[in-house]
């Protein structure tokens, strides 16, 4: 069927098919320039190596600091004796948080919350608990490993 | 020799020139000339190559110590003389490890499938701009044709629409 | 439509009549040595690539004597595309300073400097000596042992000036020493006294080229045919010059990436063979040609006094050439012209081989 009339004009063709081949062509190198432009993100760890005599000999009710990354970990002996280690960033806005030994609670001070020595959140604006890590021992060394990450106890 | 740009030429090339023109042990160096020739081929060759600083300037190190050894020797016993060659033979093997190590700064991607991909974009890039010249070529065609109609002008004198 | 609806929201606020009226007017002259009319654009191209990546690369580059070696290798090898925008902006560098060169050279041969246009050959002057200025102080960046020989060539070469030499040595070099002041101070030359100095010089030049017109060579004045207008016509093929230029770029960049040398180290002897970037060589090249000492005064110094006289002559000519303000044809003055770029090219070349 020929149609008497063309359905788009040569100039309506034309500056389609450029408009459409300049954004195809400048968008695959705006694309390059921006992957260059943003940097390659500072991965979380999957897990840290740390000295057991170091950390495991720490008095109760006290924390100790290890890095996580580039991170703030607490590794934490409560007042009876047992251990965790969390990520010492609060859930609020991700400012450093601090044990508070005498109230057996951790603080933030950017919003005034607090967190329990499980790590739960009992008072103020954080809305989740802290991320906590699995703590694994292999002869002199303690692994704090990322919840759910394998770790080769092997080739530690 | 250029004496206004010193360091254009190698300072221990100066050195080991001088030095062997005072030397009277011109039997060690029968043909300092050659050695002279050789030297400067190769950091000729060098410059064309590409830049193998490393090995010259070894190689110009130890022929200074040889040659600075040839010229003291006639004050030392040939013992001690003998020692300073080992001792400018140990030099010459040992020195690039107390310079820069010689390992190349990967400046492309190392692994082969990123240096096709490399290629292979190069070539898509050139398609693309191929073809958008294609169709600013066609873009222009068209409006020189409708600029040679002349009907791309704008009419003065045309009524407007209120 | 939806640029339709755009267009009409601006032209609601905005009267831009007048604007179309002159961008229509704008007409380029069609003659035998149109071609020429292009390089301006391609340099101008080629400064906007340059100022792109240079903004990105300023972003992983650290300008402290202790890192900038280190910040470079970790920018060709752990960033995404790093070795491919260093390269880029190595070869842009490289092309912008050939087509500077092309472009100074074109319109010294078809006397496009002539009255009244004598401000925008001053300023292009003044831009070239940017561009120079640009390249030194970015080859310095790289801070590897070729690049602190060459800085110490060039500063050392100016210091040798009669009166000034001193001062300007010292205010490059921030020091009597090529230091890490030294490499402090030219990456503020290149990242931000350069750039505003260019851009209001390349404002200032593009614009009096506005305000005057495309000039067109005496010799074809009469056998002109109808100048063609800007928009479209040699918008696009500007356009189309540019997408070729900008392929040649990215092919150079892929193909030939620069090396990274051994880091500087003030107290080691340069490399064998050192030798400035090839922009630099037709100086070194003239300077090698003086004598140390020519009737006792410092052969040195009578060879850069020489140089500075042969480029005040140059940066004058417009103002000398009495016959091309009168608008005729200037023989003198071209052959003037073609010495000094047989001279340029040889010297170069020379330099480049030898």
């Amino acid at each position: 069927m020929k149609l008497k009339y063309s359905l788009i004009t040569r100039r309506q063709f034309l500056n389609t098919l450029f408009g459409g081949s300049l954004i195809a062509f400048f968008s695959g190198t705006l694309f390059s320039l921006f992957k260059f432009a943003f940097p390659t993100l500072d991965k979380e760890p999957d897990f840290v190596v740390l000295d057991k005599n170091e950390f495991a000999a720490i008095p109760p009710n006290s924390t100790k600091v290890f890095a996580w990354g580039s991170v703030l970990g607490l590794f934490l002996k409560r007042a009876d004796g047992t251990v965790a280690a969390y990520k010492g960033v609060c859930t609020h806005m991700e400012c450093n948080i601090a044990y508070r030994p005498e109230e057996q609670k951790f603080y933030c001070a950017c919003h005034q919350g607090w967190f329990n020595d499980q790590g739960i959140n009992i008072e103020g604006p954080p809305p989740k608990p802290l991320e906590h890590f699995e703590i694994l021992e292999k002869g002199e060394k303690i692994i704090i490993a990322r919840k759910g990450a394998k770790v080769d106890l092997a080739k530690v | 020799m250029n004496k206004i740009m010193p360091f254009v030429i190698a300072n221990p090339l100066k050195r080991m020139k001088q030095s062997l023109r005072t030397s009277s042990f011109s039997s060690v160096f029968a043909k300092p000339h050659k050695l002279m020739k050789q030297f400067l081929l190769s950091s000729f060759l060098s410059r064309i190559r590409g830049i193998n600083i490393q090995r010259e300037s070894r190689l110009s190190s130890f022929l200074f110590v040889i040659a600075s050894v040839a010229k003291q020797s006639r004050f030392l016993s040939l013992r001690v003389h003998f020692l300073t060659v080992a001792i400018s033979i140990l030099f010459y093997f040992t020195l690039p490890s107390f310079a820069f190590a010689e390992e190349k700064i990967p400046v492309f991607p190392t692994a082969p499938v990123e240096a096709y991909t490399v290629y292979g974009t190069i070539a898509l890039f050139w398609l693309g701009i191929i073809g958008l010249i294609v169709i600013i070529k066609m873009k222009l065609n068209e409006i020189e044709r409708i600029q040679k109609l002349g009907v791309d002008e704008e009419d003065t004198n045309a009524p407007v629409l209120e | 439509m939806i640029w339709l609806k755009f267009k009409n929201w601006l032209e609601e606020r905005y009267d831009f009549a007048e604007l179309k009226k002159l961008a229509k007017s704008k007409l380029v002259p069609r003659h035998r040595y149109d071609f020429l009319y292009y390089t301006g654009g391609i340099t101008l191209f080629l400064f906007i690539l340059q100022f792109i990546t240079g903004m990105v690369l300023a972003f992983y580059y650290i300008p402290h004597v202790d890192y900038a070696y280190e910040s470079i290798i970790d920018i060709v090898t752990k960033i995404n595309l790093g070795w491919f925008f260093r390269s880029f902006h190595h070869w842009g560098a490289q092309l912008c300073i050939v087509f500077v060169f092309i472009h100074l050279f074109g319109t010294l041969l078809v006397k496009s400097y002539r009255k009244p246009r004598e401000f925008i050959w001053v300023s292009g002057f003044i831009l070239l000596v940017i561009s120079i200025f640009f390249g030194l102080s970015g080859y310095l960046m790289l801070w590897d042992e070729r690049a602190f020989a060459a800085v110490r060539v060039a500063t050392g070469g100016a210091g040798n000036l009669p009166v000034v030499g001193w001062f300007i040595k010292i205010f490059l070099r921030g020091g009597t020493e090529v230091t890490g002041d030294t490499l402090i101070r030219f990456y503020a030359f290149h990242v931000s006294i350069l750039p505003v100095l260019s851009l209001l010089l390349i404002g200032l030049h593009v614009l009096l080229v506005q305000y005057h017109g495309m000039s067109v060579p005496v010799s074809v004045e009469n056998k002109q045919k109808t100048g063609e207008p800007f928009f479209p016509n040699v918008f696009y093929k500007d356009m189309m010059i540019w997408l070729v230029v900008l392929g040649v770029v990215v092919t150079l960049a892929v193909l030939l990436p620069p090396e990274i040398g051994i880091k500087a180290d003030p107290l080691a002897p340069p490399p064998e063979g050192i030798k400035p970037e090839w922009y630099f060589l037709f100086m070194l090249e003239t300077l090698k040609l003086f004598p140390g000492t020519i009737y006792g005064f410092n052969g040195e110094t009578i060879a850069i006094i020489c140089v500075t006289i042969g480029i005040i002559f140059f940066f004058l000519i417009p103002f000398l050439d009495r016959k091309s303000n009168r608008g005729q044809k200037s023989r003198l003055f071209t052959i003037i012209a073609v010495i000094y770029l047989i001279y340029f090219l040889t010297m170069t070349l020379i330099g480049f081989f030898s």
